[in-house]
């Protein structure tokens, strides 16, 4: 079966890799806010791509990888590029700008989730003050995603062997009921849990020495 | 919906992200006074059950697909500030591992998903806690969240208001449309399956 990723490439070890999250987690919040500033001209653009580009080959993360995850910023873009010619006034700079605001947020944020491990990115969210309730929580998705995929992959398997095909209402409606099986078996699952987990002393809220 | 870092400009982004640290800081409030250990489990699995099946693609005209939020349903079954809460790890966690959204754009996000969709939808499906009720709610959110992702862009000056509401609103009719089927199919199975599920008390 095929195994999903969350945050891929992060277990590795490379200079950037092992930079002290902390201080990884303020630069990375800090270049975020410099890109919603930042005056934007061909110069400034260039030597930040360039810095970028650096650091991802330093970190070793397929250019391939990164590409396919710059697309999410594609359909705002069409969004914005469409209303153009309908926007009095507006001109292909402010297009630019923002494509060059939004590629170098989202490279940053592609290089710091893909070179800092889930945990060591909790322990520093929580650092920054993100309530402890949300970090539990965080945790737990991080912990259940890949066991629901797993189930849903297997309920996925089931309908093909089954041949579910053709009418927009079937699939809909099949999508659909796999979707209520899954949040039934989440349910049933965190009663287990929650059980096995009181058995080992759990008293809610964690504990204080940032395992997670 | 979910706006990336860059498309929005520095007032749209300080009054989004005080108005979602706002809703933030009452919810963790309203669950430290009222959720025991207890739920903890519960709303996590519940949480990453949301995660996971935001991941599952529905097919729309021509090789599109949508996929839907299923912020009515955490409201219904947790109640209204859980799910906000929920939502709000949910819409981070997109942002930092998928790239669905940005960083500094949370709040415009979480305004748009997780408030709308927990609270605006818990307050419609209130008037009558039925199924179809819920369904409603959800075409509800989904449209509206798309209004404000669009009026947001707009406040932004990157698109111009009247026709980026019209366009979005198309999009979001068809999401919506689905989104309420597929939210009241999942409490269809719900209720026949484990009808206790919906009777837990509600945050």
């Amino acid at each position: 079966m095929r195994h999903s990723y969350l945050d891929k490439y992060s277990n590795r070890s490379s200079p950037v890799h092992n930079l002290p999250v902390p201080g990884k987690t303020i630069a990375f919040l800090g270049l975020l806010l410099y890109y919603a500033f930042m005056p934007v001209s061909r110069g400034i653009l260039a030597g930040n791509l360039a810095g970028l580009a650096i650091l991802f080959t330093v970190a070793r993360i397929p250019p391939l990888f990164i590409i396919k995850r710059l697309f999410v910023i594609l359909p705002f873009l069409i969004f914005i590029v469409f209303f153009i010619p309908l926007f009095q006034g507006q001109t292909w700079r402010v297009a630019g700008e923002t494509l060059a605001r939004a590629g170098c947020s989202v490279l940053t944020l592609i290089l710091f989730t893909s070179t800092t491990r889930f945990t060591h990115l909790l322990d520093s969210l929580s650092r920054l003050g993100i309530p402890k309730i949300i970090i539990q929580v965080l945790s737990f998705i991080y912990r259940y995603f890949f066991v629901l995929t797993g189930q849903l992959e297997q309920m996925k398997m089931a309908v093909r062997a089954r041949a579910v095909r053709g009418k927009y209402r079937f699939v809909y409606r099949g999508l659909a009921r796999m979707l209520g099986m899954l949040i039934i078996r989440s349910y049933e699952q965190s009663e287990r849990v929650y059980n096995a987990m009181l058995m080992r002393g759990y008293d809610g809220w964690g504990n204080d020495d940032g395992n997670t | 919906m979910h706006i990336p870092d860059g498309f929005l400009d520095t007032k749209t982004l300080a009054i989004t992200n005080g108005v979602a640290l706002g809703a933030l800081y009452l919810a963790a409030r309203r669950m430290n006074a009222a959720v025991s250990p207890s739920r903890i489990p519960l709303m996590g699995v519940l949480a990453a059950f949301a995660f996971t099946a935001q991941l599952l693609a529905f097919p729309v005209i021509g090789g599109t697909s949508t996929h839907i939020a299923g912020s009515v349903l955490l409201a219904v079954i947790l109640g209204p500030y859980t799910a906000m809460l929920l939502l709000a790890a949910i819409v981070l966690l997109q942002a930092l591992l998928f790239q669905h959204g940005g960083v500094l754009t949370f709040g415009a996000n979480f305004l748009n998903i997780g408030i709308i969709g927990s609270w605006l939808g818990y307050l419609v499906y209130r008037l009558k806690r039925s199924h179809p009720m819920a369904g409603v709610a959800a075409f509800i959110t989904v449209l509206l969240g798309g209004l404000a992702a669009a009026l947001e862009l707009a406040f932004s000056g990157r698109v111009p208001l009247q026709p980026a509401l019209v366009g979005m609103g198309i999009a979001q009719i068809i999401t919506g449309v689905i989104e309420g089927f597929v939210t009241v199919s999942i409490l269809k199975v719900i209720s026949a399956v484990r009808p206790d599920l919906l009777k837990l008390e509600t945050v």
